[in-house]
């Protein structure tokens, strides 16, 4: 899509102006500092997956679909570093490798769903936000059920990979980078 | 010519400074004070041709620098500071060289508590030997290290550690310059100087506050002239009465413990108030952060995102068909909005304060201040021992999560003007109210003292009260030569003093 950069950039703006409206930052524990920019990173990695539009087609759109998450990425990051004025900190800085990866694995799905239509965008959407969002979830219930101390917690998702100091990126890389590959690969290169 | 090349790298390698492990030492060995900063004798060798020496002696959160000019010798014996604690070590370098590797000093293994029976002191004399005879260290009633005259420690935070220094001085031996300022800044904290001999204090050339009014004491038929100064005091013997008396050591030992027991002729109960960074520090709980406000550069830099995102697509597609030239423009353009928008001004970190001042005789006083920063702030305060103004000497505290805690021991200060008036804590009680119920009310801010204050007070109260001690408590206003820091926002919280009352005049 020719403006997805523009729909990134308004939402998330959006999305930190809302948040530092006083009344929304009171009720989610946020105030005008370092915790407002971490809730847009958080808003930008979880909306990767929702926000990123494919071009429809062959192999020729895979060039243009990754172009335009690259400026995605950049759009994404542009709105994450204005909201620096209220930070001390450099996660802004800090997270650009993650975010580039998010952006890289999300948009690599889903221009390889956008080969086999609209149906398919949808799936791997719904697809990638289980992938990041339920197996952290089941793996907090069976340390809850299990009576295991919460410092067993693995980085499971991207959002969660920010409250850690040890963010592991090579998974979504790999997936990213077979995505893409697949979705350059020749049609009907598996029936030869 | 390669080999030769290595040959002198390895012939520089050689000579450059090392630290001799064997003579470096703890001047206190074997005692030492846990906690607190005791005498270190550094001694570096291979300096040839080396002008400038930087040492410095680290402990977790604190580092102390100094410079040291070694232009024409080989060797040099440095006395610095350093603290007894593991974790702690020193490291010499020379300015512009990247050859420094920290050594770690064994530390003193007889540990030396804080002890109202049993002070610890420093003892210097012309003649070690014959001051070991007349003040001996005997476990139970007083433990020493002797020094000789002429090495007196001119910096106080060499005598961290002790709660008393001797000195006997029966000739007349010019002390070091610099030594009169050192005494009058330990015992501006608290310490107790007893001078045997001859010695000046408060000499107008040296600028230093006059001690309090001369008091005539008289221990075991000797007479002493006590000056009161600040938190600490003088006390000066003729050496002639000191020799001629049955005991020199009692009668010293008597003056020691006359300031440490506050003029009683029985201790105080518990422990001793001492210099050493508490468990549980007095710190508030941090305000809430100030609100950031975005500046008129946010505002040009989102409506440029905005325009950028919105007009680069739709301009450029109608001139280029194809849309990848167009997302890698829109790439870097905002790339380059971001690394604009990284210019903005960002809030400083926020550094917290409250001090506890120890006022006493004479026109002197000495601060401890603490410390409550943010961690972005920094990891560790740095001192330079060479600054003549900074006198400072910080120890790091227990810190709650995301914050680095210090407490800054501050000498020479002058007494603060006071909010309001005194309140006199006796036998554990302020006024009717007991010193818990009194800690209580200043939280509900029921009292002269401030919320902030009520920190400082319930906790001066909970380590002190217990003594069975008389003291004055009084909200100050935050007090001048306090410690400044320009790359933070600081916020000063709360600010008392505490006068200790002496029994029996």
């Amino acid at each position: 899509m020719r403006f997805n950069a523009l729909v990134v950039a308004v939402s998330l703006l959006a999305i930190g102006g809302l948040a530092a409206l006083r009344p929304v930052r009171e009720s989610l524990g946020l105030a005008l500092d370092d915790s407002l920019q971490l809730a847009v990173i958080h808003a930008e990695l979880a909306l990767a997956p929702l926000l990123f539009v494919p071009v429809r087609g062959a192999r020729s759109a895979v060039l243009s679909n990754l172009t335009a998450a690259a400026a995605c990425w950049a759009a994404g990051g542009a709105v994450v570093l204005l909201f620096s004025f209220a930070s001390m900190g450099s996660q802004g800085l800090d997270t650009r490798g993650l975010s580039a990866a998010v952006w890289l694995a999300s948009a690599g799905l889903l221009s390889l769903a956008a080969r086999g239509g609209p149906q398919w965008t949808g799936r791997a959407r719904v697809a990638l936000l289980a992938l990041f969002g339920l197996p952290p979830l089941w793996h907090y219930l069976a340390l809850e059920y299990s009576g295991a101390s919460a410092l067993r917690l693995k980085v499971f998702s991207p959002n969660w990979a920010l409250a850690t100091d040890d963010i592991s990126l090579w998974a979504l890389i790999v997936l990213g980078v077979v995505a893409w590959v697949a979705a350059a690969a020749p049609p009907g290169r598996e029936k030869a | 010519m390669r080999l030769l090349l290595i040959l002198l790298l390895f012939a520089g390698a050689l000579s450059a400074q090392t630290i001799d492990k064997d003579r470096s030492r703890f001047l206190t060995t074997p005692n030492g004070r846990t906690g607190s900063y005791a005498p270190y004798r550094l001694v570096v060798d291979g300096l040839g041709g080396v002008e400038t020496l930087k040492v410095r002696s680290c402990s977790p959160g604190v580092t102390l620098t100094r410079e040291v000019a070694v232009g024409g010798v080989d060797r040099v014996d440095i006395v610095l500071p350093v603290l007894v604690a593991e974790g702690s070590y020193v490291v010499a370098s020379v300015p512009g060289a990247d050859n420094e590797a920290p050594f770690q000093p064994k530390l003193p293994t007889r540990r030396i508590e804080p002890d109202y029976e049993r002070p610890y002191i420093a003892v210097f004399s012309t003649d070690p030997l014959y001051a070991r005879g007349v003040l001996p260290s005997v476990p139970g009633t007083s433990v020493c290290d002797y020094f000789e005259l002429g090495e007196f420690f001119t910096d106080w935070r060499l005598l961290d550690g002790y709660d008393a220094i001797v000195i006997f001085n029966p000739t007349d031996v010019r002390l070091p310059s610099g030594s009169q300022r050192a005494i009058a800044e330990f015992c501006s904290l608290g310490g107790t100087a007893v001078v045997a001999g001859s010695f000046a204090l408060g000499e107008q050339s040296v600028g230093l506050p006059a001690p309090g009014e001369l008091q005539v004491k008289t221990f075991r038929d000797v007479q002493a002239r006590r000056f009161g100064y600040g938190a600490g005091a003088i006390y000066r013997f003729g050496a002639d009465d000191l020799r001629r008396s049955r005991s020199a050591q009692l009668v010293l030992l008597d003056a020691v413990l006359d300031q440490a027991w506050y003029g009683a002729a029985k201790a105080p109960a518990r422990e001793p108030e001492t210099r050493l960074a508490p468990q549980h520090p007095p710190l508030a709980p941090p305000l809430p952060p100030a609100d950031a406000t975005p500046t008129p550069w946010f505002w040009a830099m989102a409506g440029a995102l905005l325009l950028v995102c919105g007009l680069v697509p739709g301009v450029a597609s109608r001139y280029l068909k194809r849309t990848w030239p167009v997302q890698l423009g829109l790439l870097a353009l905002c790339s380059g909005l971001g690394g604009l928008a990284m210019l903005q001004a960002r809030p400083l970190p926020t550094v917290e304060l409250c001090v506890l001042m120890h006022t006493g005789e004479g026109e002197v006083a000495s601060g401890r201040v603490f410390v409550n920063a943010e961690e972005s702030w920094r990891n560790t305060l740095f001192v330079n021992l060479d600054d003549a103004e900074d006198r400072s000497l910080p120890r790091t505290l227990p810190s709650s999560p995301g914050w680095n805690s210090w407490l800054i021991d501050m000498p020479l200060m002058n007494p603060p003007a006071g909010r309001a008036d005194a309140v006199t804590l006796r036998y554990g009680m302020i006024g009717d109210d007991s010193f818990r119920d009194f800690g209580t009310k200043a939280h509900r801010g029921q009292t002269k003292f401030s919320t902030d204050d009520a920190f400082l007070v319930d906790w001066w109260l909970e380590t002190n009260a217990w003594r069975g001690r008389s003291a004055e408590l009084m909200p100050v206003e935050w007090p001048d030569g306090a410690v400044r820091f320009d790359d933070a926002r600081v916020v000063t919280r709360g600010a008392i003093s505490v006068t200790a009352l002496r029994e029996a005049g």
